[in-house]
């Protein structure tokens, strides 16, 4: 193994499995998840002297597979009904089963966000980036963050109510 | 700093995804990337070498430029590799959800049982809702490891309720258990009701409660399938097999990338006037990983706080 290889594994190492999960919140299947993240860490791969001399090397990588899941669902990005729960019930106290159904449908309506959203939110909350990191990766503006951040927050929130009552 | 419902989304979504570890293939990782580099390579020898020929603008030209430049000569066999590399590589990497190459009702009915063998990675997620009049509406989750299932139910007059249902064998007798609690009545019960009399032969598949992986299977085999063409459902691409019968039919939607059932859809009109002609059963199946939460909900009972226990109803 030569110092490029051994460098390479070091970061990935430490990172690959928080990019399969990221993936997998991206995408909603484990299996394709796998295959994005392998493409993402080939094309790091193929451009690590550019990726570890980048600002954010992290950033670069989650650039990588957004562009990835992008590629792969271009045609074929869809919205997931999130209405499948009735309306009108009368709300109850939570209790632990509900809240387990709950982050069961969190998923779903997290694949109903459109990809932007979706990212922004899997970045901030489940990979724990700043604003700012998370504009790096995603090539955009901090207040573009906020904004999108702020909608998908909104869209969850209304999701998260609606399922709540229904419980 | 986060506000709590910003700090509860982060537990929620880090829960999602535990139970899942990843380990990259850092040497394939390394061919791939090589193999893409070479490839890379080929293709601009191809491109220089072509100009190079139109440039020339004639055959002696052409041959003199392939001579003449390192990349051109290889270039020329070498140009239409990667589509074989990709073809090859698709075992390790597949597209998002390519239709299957052949579809003829055997082929997909074998990639479907092959795909059913390795479901007992998985939770299944069954939402079962039933269109028209009544409107009921069920979601299941069961682990295809224990046969144990637990269902959330809500039905258009009684309200919701929960239920964990158990089969297995006493004695090689069939025993089925249901513990049930009543958000309307805020009561629970056990229910446990035993067959007539013990299983002759093999007990196996004998426990499964729901349709299960087994279940779809035996019908695969049942014969008179046909595939009845291709949708897109919650963003898998699917092939649709149908099986009719005289007063209805089911229909089974996999996934055409891992065969895995996305959407079964039964329909009987037997006995069915006016709008319930309408009526079908839709059940859109996930299969989820097996996280610690997915696998408590399923196989351990947790009565909400404050319902009372009462007898099964009779």
């Amino acid at each position: 193994m030569n110092a490029r290889d051994e460098e390479f594994g070091e970061f990935m190492r430490d990172r690959a499995s928080l990019l399969h999960q990221s993936a997998y919140l991206l995408c909603g299947d484990w299996h394709l998840a796998h295959d994005l993240v392998q493409d993402t860490l080939v094309k790091a791969y193929q451009h690590w002297p550019r990726v570890r001399q980048a600002d954010s090397p992290d950033a670069y990588v989650r650039r990588i597979l957004l562009n990835e899941v992008r590629g792969r669902w271009r045609r074929r990005e869809r919205a997931v009904p999130v209405s499948r729960f009735p309306e009108g019930r009368e709300p109850v106290a939570p209790d632990a089963i509900d809240e387990l159904t709950r982050r069961a449908g969190l998923l779903q309506a997290l694949l109903a966000l459109p990809l932007r959203q979706r990212a922004t939110i899997i970045l901030r909350y489940l990979e724990g980036m700043s604003e700012r990191e998370t504009a790096a990766a995603l090539g955009c503006s901090e207040g573009t963050v906020k904004s999108q951040s702020a909608r998908a927050l909104g869209t969850l929130k209304d999701f998260l109510d609606r399922m709540e009552s229904a419980l | 700093m986060n506000s709590p419902q910003e700090t509860q989304l982060g537990h929620d979504l880090r829960d999602l995804v535990s139970g899942q570890p990843f380990t990259p293939d850092l040497e394939g990782i390394g061919r791939r990337a090589r193999q893409r580099h070479r490839r890379g390579l080929a293709l601009r020898g191809a491109t220089t070498g072509a100009v190079a020929v139109l440039a020339a603008g004639g055959v002696f030209a052409g041959v003199h430029a392939a001579g003449g430049t390192p990349a051109g000569a290889p270039a020329a066999t070498s140009a239409g590799a990667p589509a074989g590399h990709r073809a090859s590589a698709g075992a390790a990497s597949h597209p998002a959800s390519a239709p299957a190459r052949t579809e003829t009702v055997a082929y997909v009915t074998a990639q479907v049982k092959t795909a059913l063998a390795n479901v007992n990675n998985y939770i299944l997620r069954d939402d079962q809702v039933q269109t028209g009049p009544g409107g009921d509406s069920a979601t299941n989750w069961t682990d295809p490891r224990t046969g144990n299932d637990f269902e959330v139910l809500y039905d258009a007059t009684a309200g919701k309720s929960i239920a964990w249902l158990s089969t297995y064998l006493v004695h090689r007798v069939l025993t089925w258990k249901d513990i049930e609690a009543d958000y309307s009545t805020r009561t629970w019960f056990i229910s446990v009701i035993h067959a007539a009399g013990p299983i002759q032969g093999s007990t196996a598949g004998a426990t499964n409660s729901v349709m299960t992986p087994a279940d779809i299977k035996q019908w695969l085999d049942s014969g008179q399938l046909k595939i009845v063409g291709h949708q897109d459902i919650d963003g898998h691409h699917t092939i649709g097999l149908r099986q009719p019968w005289a007063t209805g039919y089911r229909e089974l939607w996999v996934d055409s990338r891992t065969f895995l059932p996305v959407r079964l859809i039964t329909a009987d009109f037997a006995n069915l006037k006016g709008p319930m002609k309408n009526v079908r059963l839709i059940d859109n199946e996930t299969w989820l990983p097996r996280t610690k939460q997915l696998l408590t909900m399923v196989n351990h009972v947790h009565i909400p706080a404050g319902f009372t226990h009462v007898a099964p109803p009779q």
